[in-house]
């Protein structure tokens, strides 16, 4: 009883981190943009600015809400392209036994890389633009999709009230869609909600090498880049931005684990 | 189909898929990119040279015949940059970034794991509260956010660590730790939770009933099972790692493969790209095949 309960304030303290961030990087839209005041560059944190002042003289806050704009954006985006992908490709493979060892092999193919590595390659090549990111990232994320949707097929696709409706002349789309897919929910929800903060965390740190978001839209990599360059006159700049991802990717890992724990208490996941 | 043959396969297409993808990356330039490395007032003749240097003048399938063949004799070709051999670079870079992970590895588990252990043998106490928060916040520290702070504390407001070199031990101290938090999390939480798994089946329960020794049965017992879902979770993260050894070197000026990556990305010197992406790529797959003999070495059943 007392580990159920301990998951499940893992997981209010994930939905309430996720909701709070998401909430404030909606109402960023509200506001006005920051002025700047080249005066006042680099200016500590203070009553009137509370996260400083950066090299611009913009407020750090309104910087750090505006980037979580780009970086909802960026990672949504990832996510909804690459489960796309990998559910097509996922139920080709596990439903077609022709199929299976051709896209199994390709899948393996970007396994091979590691995500960051492939995507810092591909940016370095394109030239670092919101589109490109959301490309290469796309590109390197669906790999795990297919394979987890390729699993799940090839168990499901045997079970009873598959071969039930298989019986009744049942197609391929109809079987996926009407009966395969909405079992697959549970795994995905996990997999979505652990690949949202894999995503945030290489798009910032793409940002932060400079090869992600072009270094004159705010984000928390490039604030963070920013933060890096003047770490002696403005410390704050590399520590407000660096909380808040901190605490959206702290939120998201809270989030799957405790989705995790609750859709399979007894089933610890392996490998 | 057999667990070693279906590796074989899996190691043997992703190799094909490292190499074709590095040769690939160069033509995935948007337009000329000669014309990006010379700049648009170059004259015909030095683009010509260049070329013809990178193969360019070549059908494509003849470059990429030609840059297998090369690549299998530890030929990379040459430096935009500076005109080097493209093996020297590597080379140089490969032994800083091979310490750099080999000592936040050690570190990793220096904490980790112990940290797990314990949290099991004083169930619900306060220091399994305290391994569980530190671990859940661990894993969730991106580098570039804790070295700029580490750096921030113990190199600038209390001057204990240098910055950037690589002359000593002490050199190691701020990189290390900044890439051991997540991975040393990772490492204990996983640990945490197998132990526990373990110590309920019921051959440990016998193992007490019989009156052995808590510390016997944890370290003679549980301590091979433990060790397969372990090996899992380092093969897992050290894509997670490599990519934070790529970050950190930028960060402190690490002369190893991520710092000559990134500077050859700003220097468009796609040869030493290319093979950066393949050297790291290489790596990557090497340790994954060691992860497999690794668990064939400690679970048996997983031979056949």
């Amino acid at each position: 009883m007392s580990s159920l309960n301990k998951y499940s304030l893992r997981m209010k303290t994930g939905a309430l981190l996720v909701l709070v961030l998401f909430i404030l990087s909606l109402l960023s839209w509200l506001a006005p943009a920051s002025e700047m005041d080249l005066a006042r560059s680099y200016e500590l944190p203070s009553l009137e600015h509370p996260f400083g002042l950066d090299e611009n003289g913009r407020d750090v806050f309104w910087q750090i809400l505006q980037g979580s704009r780009v970086s909802f954006l960026v990672a949504f985006s990832v996510v909804l392209v690459s489960l796309f992908i990998g559910l097509v490709i996922g139920s080709l493979s596990g439903y077609f036994k022709m199929l299976d060892p051709i896209l199994m092999r390709i899948v393996d193919m970007f396994y091979a890389f590691p995500n960051f590595l492939l995507a810092m390659a591909l940016m370095a090549v394109l030239g670092s633009s919101v589109f490109n990111l959301i490309l290469v990232m796309s590109l390197s994320t669906w790999a795990s999709y297919a394979r987890l949707v390729r699993g799940e097929v090839l168990h499901l696709k045997e079970r009873e009230f598959v071969l039930s409706v298989d019986s009744l002349g049942a197609g391929f789309v109809r079987k996926m869609a009407g009966h395969i897919w909405p079992n697959l929910i549970p795994v995905l929800t996990v997999q979505t909600t652990l690949t949202l903060a894999g995503v945030i965390l290489s798009e910032s740190g793409l940002s932060f090498l400079g090869i992600g978001i072009p270094p004159e839209v705010p984000t928390w990599g490039t604030l963070l880049r920013a933060g890096r360059l003047a770490l002696m006159e403005a410390p704050h700049l590399s520590f407000f931005p660096g909380v808040f991802l901190f605490l959206l990717i702290l939120g998201f890992h809270l989030l799957g684990e405790g989705f995790r724990e609750f859709l399979s208490p007894y089933k610890r996941q392996t490998e | 189909m057999s667990r070693i043959v279906r590796r074989l396969i899996f190691s043997f297409s992703a190799l094909i898929g490292i190499v074709s993808f590095s040769f690939v990356l160069v033509h995935f330039v948007p337009g000329d990119p000669v014309d990006l490395i010379l700049g648009e007032q170059a004259s015909s003749v030095d683009q010509l040279e260049l070329r013809k240097q990178l193969g360019f003048d070549r059908p494509l399938w003849k470059q990429y015949l030609h840059y297998v063949t090369q690549a299998l004799k530890f030929d990379l070709g040459q430096s935009i940059y500076d005109q080097q051999s493209v093996m020297v670079h590597v080379r140089n870079a490969f032994w800083p970034t091979l310490f750099l992970t080999l000592s936040s590895l050690f570190l990793s588990i220096l904490w980790g794991i112990p940290l797990g252990v314990l949290s099991v043998v004083y169930r619900n106490s306060f220091l399994d509260r305290l391994g569980s928060l530190v671990s859940v916040c661990g894993f969730s520290l991106p580098v570039f956010f804790s070295a700029p702070l580490l750096i921030w504390v113990f190199s600038i407001y209390w001057p204990i660590f240098p910055v950037s070199g690589q002359e000593g031990f002490i050199y190691y101290v701020l990189p290390s730790v900044s890439l051991a938090l997540p991975l040393g999390s990772a490492l204990c939480q996983m640990s945490r939770s197998s132990l526990l798994e373990i110590i309920q089946k019921d051959y440990i329960r016998t193992a007490r009933a019989k009156g052995l020794r808590k510390r016997k049965i944890y370290f003679k017992h549980a301590f091979k099972p433990v060790l397969v879902p372990i090996i899992t979770i380092l093969s897992l993260q050290f894509a997670a790692l490599l990519s934070g050894v790529i970050i950190v070197e930028t960060i402190f000026d690490w002369p190893g493969l991520g710092l000559l990556l990134f500077q050859s990305i700003s220097r468009r010197d796609y040869p030493v790209i290319q093979a950066c992406v393949l050297v790291i790529a290489v790596i990557y797959l090497v340790v994954n095949v060691l992860a497999d003999f690794a668990y064939a070495l400690v679970h048996p059943q997983m031979r056949d």
